[in-house]
């Protein structure tokens, strides 16, 4: 889960892995903790699932966040998020 | 004490359906008993309420509404005829929704849809071949006036969107999301679980081809909100919308309508 941060030119810890060398913190995902990139948007999440965001209902720590916020608002350590995903069909 | 088309009758030992009739309405023909068809011979008990009813006859608003009264389970018609609802969308599952909202004899429907009926809508969609062209509100308006004329419906012929939606429902009890497109699904959801919040809200999501019945299932994810569907049968190429499985889902939501109208969801 995650993308990884780029690796910085001359990083002296680059004979770790690459998965030590990624900062990532935890979150709780439709009641499931998840282990996501530090401080990732809702966006990239949400891309990062396969889904599309104009069809996903996002509850971040009890609020309901706007499509306009997801590609500004990162998420911190902690955090409860709701997705509930929609597909086309009526 | 016997209820005879919803008047008071004496009630007498032995006393059949048919000796009511005949006295009171000799023409009926249909025989309804406590809510149910009855056969015409059946020994009365006191406290039954029975209707006698002649078919082809069209009813009064008085006599369809007491109608409606002695066919639906007690208690039922005096909640529904003075709710409101919102229905989003007239097509496959709109259109139904508000078909069975109607017989149910829902007082208030505000029906909202930007389109006109299309012969691929009719694969599916409670409109007739002769209202091709025709606006969807205005259809579907006509439609429901041949079920039950007595109700009152109103209608919004346009689109909507996140910020138009809570203005335009904001005096119905119970919301419907019958949107065809995913990202409206969401915006309608947004909507109930923010500025709409304290009114009831069932929408659909995955209801396309032809899978299992009984994937479709009504999950409650907040108070008062429901979504209906199996959660991903998408409609695309190859996977379309069909009458059985999207009705099935239909039915699901104004079941679930219904049920918060009557205060037991």
């Amino acid at each position: 889960m995650g993308r990884l941060l780029p690796k910085r030119r001359g990083d002296l810890t680059l004979t770790v892995s690459e998965s030590k060398l990624s900062v990532t913190m935890n979150i709780v995902c439709n009641g499931k903790d998840m282990e996501v990139k530090d401080g990732v948007t809702i966006e990239s999440l949400i891309l990062d699932l396969d889904l599309n965001p104009a069809t996903v209902v996002v509850e971040c720590n009890g609020s309901i966040v706007l499509p306009d916020d997801y590609a500004g608002q990162q998420l911190s350590e902690g955090a409860v998020l709701e997705l509930i995903r929609f597909v086309g069909g009526g | 004490m016997l209820l005879v088309n919803e008047i008071p009758y004496e009630f007498r030992d032995g006393l059949r359906l048919i000796d009511v009739a005949e006295e009171i309405k000799p023409e009926a023909d249909l025989f309804i008993l406590n809510g149910y068809p009855a056969s015409s011979s059946v020994i009365l008990q006191d406290g039954d309420s029975c209707w006698l009813i002649l078919k082809g006859e069209k009813p009064t608003a008085d006599e369809l509404e007491r109608l409606l009264y002695a066919r639906h389970s007690p208690g039922v018609h005096d909640k529904v005829k003075n709710s409101s609802v919102g229905i989003m969308g007239l097509g496959g599952l709109g259109s139904l929704v508000a078909v069975a909202l109607a017989r149910v004899g829902v007082g208030h429907l505000l029906l909202a849809d930007f389109d006109v009926v299309e012969p691929s809508n009719l694969n599916r969609q409670q409109y007739f071949i002769d209202q091709i062209g025709e606006k969807k509100t205005e259809a579907m308006k006509d439609n429901l006036a041949r079920i039950n004329p007595y109700l009152s419906i109103e209608s919004i012929d346009g689109i909507l969107t996140e910020d138009s939606i809570p203005a335009l429902f904001k005096d119905v009890d119970v919301l419907a999301e019958c949107f065809d497109g995913a990202a409206m699904k969401a915006t309608a959801l947004r909507c109930a679980l923010g500025p709409l919040k304290e009114k009831g809200f069932v929408g659909a999501s995955g209801m396309a081809g032809f899978e299992d019945n009984n994937m479709i299932c009504t999950r409650k994810i907040r108070e008062r909100v429901y979504l209906v569907g199996d959660g991903e049968t998408e409609a695309r190429v190859g996977r379309g919308l069909m009458a059985p499985r999207v009705g099935v889902a239909a039915h699901h939501q104004a079941n679930q309508i219904l049920r918060l109208l009557l205060g037991v969801a």
